[in-house]
């Protein structure tokens, strides 16, 4: 019995750690979760990037994304809110390394890990236009019902351009 | 406000729209066109030296992607394998060593010789061949088919369906070249992969 209850109390913390560490926790994401919660994202605009923790030039774009983040993922007296997703695409059994990578760098925005392993099915139904390169950047607002891919290299000045151009159509 | 709007939108267009906008490049069925680029020994090569080949394993490759580096094995492997039934592979770097200086020649050279590369590792200056194939990841494979007609590009795509080799199940080109081999055309044709972008040039 008295075994019972210290499995029932490690148990206990094992699903419900502490508030401070599920914060900065990636969460996997399968491809159709995602397009769910780009569906029901109404007039925010997500700016989903596709990144890799061994990718040398996303990695040095990130600080991009945050930048960008703190200026315009925030609602003020009207404007559309932007909301940035950092999707992985480390293998999904590399969690802790994507995790242990944000901590280190300290990143704010929300992170994803893509729990997908056909890069077949994933890369056409995220866009036919892109080639598989990273990093590669998709702009989605549903209610303006656009959806905008761009297998490219972002910086403030390009993510804000973009950004502007659709909140503005 | 209008002219703001508009001039924003204008501007956003002309902003995106400069950067790495993908060119019309070979598609499978094309006649594709010879060239001559110098190799990490210093000579120069072209299809047209492999007078027995029945085919070319192009591929696009770097120093530096990871994603390319989990391959190099592969590849030596492909080459091992296919170099003797006619389908040699040729491996092209498209990166700008000014852009990227690990991607220079002297850099390849190293690689090579590291990995023990029994296939021509060519620099490829100005992008002029990278962007003739519009490849635009590394690694990026093009399977060549000779035939009266010229060199027939007939498969675009991944080597396989994993970057980790253990994990792999779909043995793309393999498969295309014996589906060459038996006077068939390769199905699927075109497949995509998750690689690294091309470092292009500064202003190119």
């Amino acid at each position: 019995m008295k075994g019972l209850l210290l499995a029932y109390i490690v148990l206990l913390f094992w699903a419900f750690p502490g508030i401070k560490v599920q914060d900065s926790k990636v969460s996997t994401i399968k491809l159709e979760q995602l397009e769910h919660r780009l569906a029901q994202g109404g007039d925010t605009t997500f700016v989903v990037n596709f990144w890799a923790t061994w990718c040398a030039p996303c990695v040095a774009e990130l600080p991009y994304f945050e930048q960008f983040n703190d200026v315009y993922g925030q609602v003020s007296d009207g404007t559309s809110p932007a909301k940035v997703l950092l999707v992985s695409l480390d293998a999904p059994k590399l969690l802790s390394r994507v995790n242990d990578f944000i901590e280190a760098r300290k990143l704010r925005n929300e992170v994803l890990l893509l729990d997908e392993s056909n890069q077949q099915y994933y890369i056409d139904q995220i866009s036919t236009e892109w080639s598989g390169a990273i990093p590669a950047t998709l702009f989605v607002n549903t209610k303006k019902g656009i959806r905008l891919f761009k297998e490219q290299e972002f910086d403030f000045e390009t993510l804000e351009a973009n950004y502007l151009s659709i909140i503005n159509k | 406000m209008k002219t703001v709007v508009i001039l924003l939108t204008v501007l956003a267009g002309w902003f995106t729209a400069g950067k790495n906008t993908p060119a019309e490049g070979y598609q499978v069925g094309d006649v594709v066109a010879d060239f001559s680029l110098t190799n990490v020994d210093g000579n120069k090569v072209s299809l047209a030296d492999y007078k027995d080949a029945k085919g070319y394993i192009v591929v696009f490759t770097c120093n530096t992607c990871p994603v390319s580096v989990a391959y190099e094995d592969r590849i030596n492997a492909l080459d091992k394998k296919y170099k003797p039934l006619g389908y040699p592979v040729i491996a092209i770097n498209p990166n700008d060593p000014g852009t990227a200086p690990a991607e220079s020649l002297d850099h390849m050279k190293k690689r090579a010789q590291e990995k023990g590369f029994t296939f021509p590792y060519l620099e490829d200056p100005d992008h002029i061949i990278t962007k003739r194939y519009a490849a635009s990841r590394t690694p990026h494979t093009f399977i060549l088919q000779k035939t009266s007609q010229g060199n027939v590009l007939r498969y675009i795509g991944a080597i396989d369906d994993n970057t980790n080799e253990d994990a792999a199940s779909s043995f793309f080109v393999q498969n295309a070249i014996a589906a060459l081999e038996s006077g068939a055309k390769p199905d699927p044709d075109f497949t995509k992969a998750v690689g690294c972008t091309i470092k292009w040039k500064k202003g190119s």
